[in-house]
């Protein structure tokens, strides 16, 4: 097959070959000057062209670079970074804050500015005596007998509510 | 335009000679043609690359080194602008439909219309597009372009 298409190409050269002087004829023209002529004026022409297209070509890549940062700058925006982070168990009416301080202010804060008085202070200044005593009873409590008042105490110590 | 000549020329369009661009453009556009016309077998390519040829020269021209005679750079632009021309082509030719053939448009518009042997001259491009890119282009050098090899 190779050996075939080398014959070919020969048996192609050899065709050219008695024509190549009909060729050079063509070559050498009278009327090709006027064509040369031009020619140098139309590549100019062409250069020109070629300028001015290129002053408003759209580039791929400034475009993308234009869309990365407007959609950045929208999405600066959209976010808010005043607003406190949101948790799970944001429905919990106490802080994460260890400082009952900060929590009586929380919790004042929070509940429509009551007036949300603990006094965590005297628990913790004071002995738990005192602040057991320190709190309000409702009759039907006070009427209890101690040893349940006790009982009632340990449960909510126990369950952490103080 | 000998030797010293021509690198006088050179030199007075890197220093902004417009005139002086003109005399190379000149001397060397219908060498600059006939290989790309041989290669392309078609006036309107051969044509396109010339010109393109031409603006590499003007952007160029100050890369080339004076190491070589100017036709031996012009010439390996010409070359490589000519083979990219066929890739792009071959390419085009791929996914088109049509047969990528130009005949149609070449037999009613070139450059040389009222030449008695028309049909012989389209005759041999015919012929010379049936060679592979790299003998015909050996080809054309030997016996067009009278390059010796």
């Amino acid at each position: 097959m190779k050996k075939n298409s080398t014959e070919d190409i020969k048996y192609l050269e050899s065709q050219l070959s008695q024509k190549i002087k009909i060729y050079k004829e063509f070559q050498k023209l009278d009327n090709k000057e006027r064509y040369f002529g031009n020619l140098y004026h139309n590549a100019m022409g062409k250069m020109a062209e070629k300028k001015s297209e290129k002053a408003f070509r759209f580039l791929p890549a400034v475009g993308y670079a234009v869309l990365f940062i407007i959609s950045f700058v929208v999405l600066l925006n959209s976010l808010n970074f005043n607003d406190k982070v949101l948790l799970s168990d944001d429905l919990y009416p106490f802080s994460e804050t260890s400082l009952w301080l900060e929590e009586e202010e929380y919790l004042s804060a929070t509940l429509d500015d009551e007036d949300f008085n603990i006094d965590y202070v005297g628990y913790i200044n004071n002995d738990e005596l005192n602040y057991f005593n320190a709190l309000s009873f409702d009759y039907e409590i006070e009427q209890l007998p101690e040893s349940d008042i006790n009982d009632i105490y340990v449960n909510l110590k126990n369950k952490k509510i103080l | 335009m000998d030797f010293v000549e021509e690198q006088k020329i050179i030199k007075e369009f890197l220093n902004g000679s417009d005139i002086a661009f003109k005399q190379i453009v000149d001397k060397y556009s219908s060498k600059i043609y006939w290989h790309a016309r041989g290669m392309l077998n078609n006036h309107f390519d051969a044509d396109e690359v010339t010109q393109e040829v031409i603006i590499i020269l003007y952007k160029k021209l100050h890369t080339f080194n004076f190491n070589s005679s100017l036709y031996t750079w012009i010439y390996q632009v010409t070359h490589r602008k000519t083979l990219n021309f066929i890739r792009k082509n071959n390419v085009k030719s791929f996914f088109s439909l049509s047969d990528g053939s130009y005949n149609g448009i070449e037999s009613t518009v070139d450059i040389y219309n009222d030449f008695e042997k028309r049909d012989e001259v389209e005759q041999i491009e015919k012929v010379l597009q049936r060679i592979p890119t790299r003998q015909r282009e050996v080809f054309i050098m030997k016996n067009f372009e009278e390059i010796n090899l």
